[in-house]
């Protein structure tokens, strides 16, 4: 867990930052009447998906992943949106061929992301978003191998800040007036050389 | 449906609007189950009249919300004073537009237009016309035939009979944790029927009054006392009209009344009850002889009258009527003796008359005596101190100083039988400073001397002539507008229901409150409130509200409606001859 020892600060500021900003922003609401005492809302969400590394020397091999703790914050915006922060933390590995390099990925980082909700009748209102993923990983182990699956060719380890655009769809339910469940489908297109996936997601939102 | 059920009133008795659980007396259930019947009907105008304050609007409601409940209609609340236009083109809309007797041609028109379109669309769309019994004249009267053709449903409302009249008032008692288990009580409440002839309004009305008069600690007492009943109740005849009422006692044990309490159902529940109505008794009982006997030590149950000492428990009352006690052999009218008694001996024939005087009497004839210093007169003072206040309020913002004072001056001589010489009035604001009003302290000397009852009957009086007529249509009206505004997400109305300096729970200003609105309608795709059990009083000129809330929200992107309850206090101040918000706080009962 290199990442942790070299940049736990970054870390921990980079997953607490918005849940503290955000937790504090939305403090003034439920002077209206049946306003909840606060709209934003908390929440954990169990992500799996299919993974790849846009590498400089090849794309990689793709690898499924259990994400079981993301952590989100959501509030409203205006005109039936609601913003998205989700911090997250993956350990990804991934096998090596003669033309995928192998290597394990530790990747931290944040997703924002706006949702528009649709009516699309009574009983299914569903959102659908775009945002933006900021994230630092640290490709480590990067290999080839032969046709014989011996290593064939050790590459440089790398570090990257990263830039993703995110597409989604989502639909929640309503648990109870404080709980609410939802199921989010996303893609992940990354700009440069780092991870790309397609997820999906189960949440559980707290407010 | 139809079983009766208790009033989930929490602050008072007269509940505007709408409640979840409310009482179905046997012309409700009937003209419950007539709309049950009518709105299955498809689309048509129903007609509901009946006397003011029998009961049709909260009928409408509490039926309204089973339609919302069962998802069986938009249910939509409109008046004849802002019905122009249908509020929303969905399907299975009920319109219920309340006073309907004022709707002007133009807006039946409207109306007419509105079943006709909607019989085009293959909609289904009903109006229920709500208002008093001049509501179906009115209708039988429009020349537009094809308008009368459209009305699918009429229904009179009636009043409610005696012995629904007691059971209603029972249960209007009973959910404020009021016992009636005495026969006196019973009796008053049968009482009730002579004066308010079933008008759920008017019963709600009195018993409102004697809450306010906190004559309701001991419903025994209210009966006793009679002479602290409003003056409509306090007729001497109504017993025997009473007594003749085939009703009578068949209510006390009515079984229907116990089966309409859930928490009688069980028989263990019934023993514990019963326990428990044992130990408050025998508390009352144990309560009154430890006062009795302290009061008899430390007053020594001495009269003095004459000079001559004479054991108070030789006397008693001549009659509920006069002001003559029999001590020993001889009757004493009490004016007489007041102009010999000491203090201390008045206080001790206090304490042993047990039957309160309905009239003092003979008031003004006991000037330059001192102010007796035990609590009971404090407690007046502060009353009538507070009175002052009341007084000085009205004075400062009206402009007929002059006939306010005499006003209340009428009122003091209407309850003491004060001679007029005595009466004193107040020109200017400036004289009403309590400790100038000699007059008024020798009323309270009296007032603890004679009847310990008579300082609430005195805040009642004064309650009711410094506390001007509410002027409750509008008030409701105007709730009923903000509970529109909500429901549509009408922020201009919203902005016109609201004082600029509008304070809330944690915001001051429109502007801020508004933002808040701006914010939930924003966030919900649909949304409504309901608030009920209103209870209005003025304070100044401002008009405080107290009562209960309703909220059910569609948050966007869910199906599924949150709904939470509490409490809301409203503050309501006239501003361009339209009341408005002033303050609007409220707090959930639960999340």
């Amino acid at each position: 867990m290199a990442i942790y020892n070299k940049h736990s600060l970054f870390i921990k500021v980079a997953m607490c930052l918005p849940l503290l900003f955000f937790g504090l922003a939305s403090q003034s609401f439920a002077s209206a009447v049946g306003l909840p005492q606060s709209t934003i809302k908390y929440g954990i969400a169990t992500q799996v998906g299919y993974y790849s590394v846009k590498d400089p020397e090849g794309t990689t091999n793709q690898a499924f992943l259990v994400q079981p703790f993301n952590f989100i914050v959501t509030d409203w915006l205006p005109n039936g949106t609601k913003y998205w922060v989700e911090a997250y933390y993956s350990s990804l590995a991934f096998d090596a061929a003669t033309d995928s390099v192998g290597q394990e990925v530790q990747h931290v980082g944040s997703k924002l992301g706006l949702l528009y909700n649709f009516s699309a009748n009574r009983f299914w209102h569903p959102w659908a978003g775009v945002g933006v993923d900021l994230s630092y990983s640290q490709y480590s182990k990067r290999h080839l191998v032969n046709e014989y699956g011996f290593l064939a060719k050790r590459l440089q380890d790398r570090n990257n800040a990263n830039v993703a655009l995110l597409v989604n769809v989502a639909a929640e339910w309503l648990a109870s007036s404080r709980w609410q469940s939802g199921l989010k489908a996303e893609y992940r297109m990354p700009i440069g050389q780092n991870l790309q996936s397609m997820t999906m997601s189960v949440y559980f939102l707290f407010r | 449906m139809n079983k009766p059920k208790t009033i989930s009133s929490k602050h008072s008795f007269s509940s505007y609007h709408y409640q979840n659980d409310y009482y179905l007396s046997g012309p409700h259930k009937r003209a419950w189950a007539h709309l049950n019947f009518a709105i299955k009907q498809g689309n048509g105008i129903l007609v509901l009249s009946g006397q003011s304050g029998c009961g049709k609007s909260t009928l409408v409601q509490s039926f309204a919300l089973k339609l919302r409940e069962n998802n069986q209609r938009h249910v939509f609340f409109s008046s004849a004073a802002n019905f122009n236009e249908l509020p929303d083109r969905v399907d299975q809309r009920l319109v219920v537009i309340d006073d309907a007797e004022f709707l002007s041609t133009k807006q039946l028109e409207i109306l007419n237009a509105c079943i006709e379109s909607a019989n085009e669309d293959l909609q289904y769309l009903q109006f229920l016309l709500v208002g008093s019994e001049k509501l179906e004249q009115i209708i039988a009267d429009i020349k537009h035939s094809n308008f009368r053709n459209k009305v699918v449903f009429s229904y009179q409302l009636g009043l409610m009979n005696p012995a629904e009249t007691m059971k209603y008032a029972q249960l209007q008692l009973s959910t404020k944790g009021w016992q009636v288990n005495s026969e006196v009580a019973k009796e008053l409440l049968r009482d009730l029927y002579d004066c308010s002839s079933g008008n759920a309004e008017l019963i709600n009305k009195y018993l409102d009054q004697l809450q306010a008069a906190n004559e309701l600690y001991n419903v025994q007492h209210i009966a006793l006392n009679r002479n602290s009943l409003p003056e409509s109740l306090n007729q001497d005849d109504l017993k025997s009209n009473i007594a003749t009422n085939s009703m009578s006692d068949t209510l006390i044990d009515d079984p229907n009344r116990i089966n309409s309490v859930p928490w009688f159902r069980s028989k263990k529940i019934k023993v514990v009850g019963l326990g428990y109505l044992a130990s408050v008794l025998i508390a009352i009982f144990v309560f009154h002889s430890t006062t009795f006997f302290a009061q008899k030590t430390t007053d020594n149950k001495e009269l003095v009258v004459n000079n001559q000492l004479l054991e108070t428990s030789t006397v008693l009352p001549v009659s509920s009527n006069t002001s003559k006690l029999m001590v020993g052999k001889d009757i004493i009218d009490i004016a007489n003796v007041d102009r010999q008694v000491s203090e201390q001996s008045i206080v001790a024939a206090t304490v042993s008359v047990q039957q309160p005087l309905p009239k003092p009497t003979g008031i003004t004839r006991i000037k330059n005596k001192p102010v007796v210093h035990n609590n009971t007169t404090k407690s007046v003072s502060n009353i009538v101190k507070n009175t002052h206040n009341v007084k000085k309020e009205v004075l400062e913002v009206s402009e007929q100083k002059q006939d306010l004072a005499t006003k209340t001056v009428t009122n003091l001589d209407r309850l003491f039988n004060a001679p007029e010489e005595n009466s004193f009035t107040v020109n200017k604001t400036e004289e009403f400073d309590p400790n100038a009003l000699t007059h008024t302290q020798e009323v309270e000397l009296q007032l603890v001397t004679t009847n310990s009852r008579l300082p609430t009957e005195l805040e009642k009086i004064f309650r009711q002539e410094f506390s001007p007529e509410l002027d409750k249509i509008k008030l409701n009206r105007l709730v009923a507008d903000f509970e529109v505004a909500y429901e549509f997400g009408d922020l201009k109305k919203i902005d016109n229901l609201f004082l600029e300096t509008i304070k809330s729970n944690k915001i001051e200003g429109k502007k801020a409150l508004k933002d808040e609105y701006k914010k939930l309608f924003n966030i919900t795709q649909s949304r409504n409130i309901r608030i009920y059990d209103l209870f209005w009083r003025k304070e100044g000129n401002a008009v405080l509200g107290k009562g209960a809330f309703k909220v059910a929200i569609f948050e966007r992107g869910s199906a599924q409606k949150s709904t939470f309850t509490g409490n809301i206090d409203l503050k309501v101040i006239e501003s361009n001859q339209s009341f408005m918000f002033s303050e609007l706080f409220y707090n959930y009962g639960n999340l």
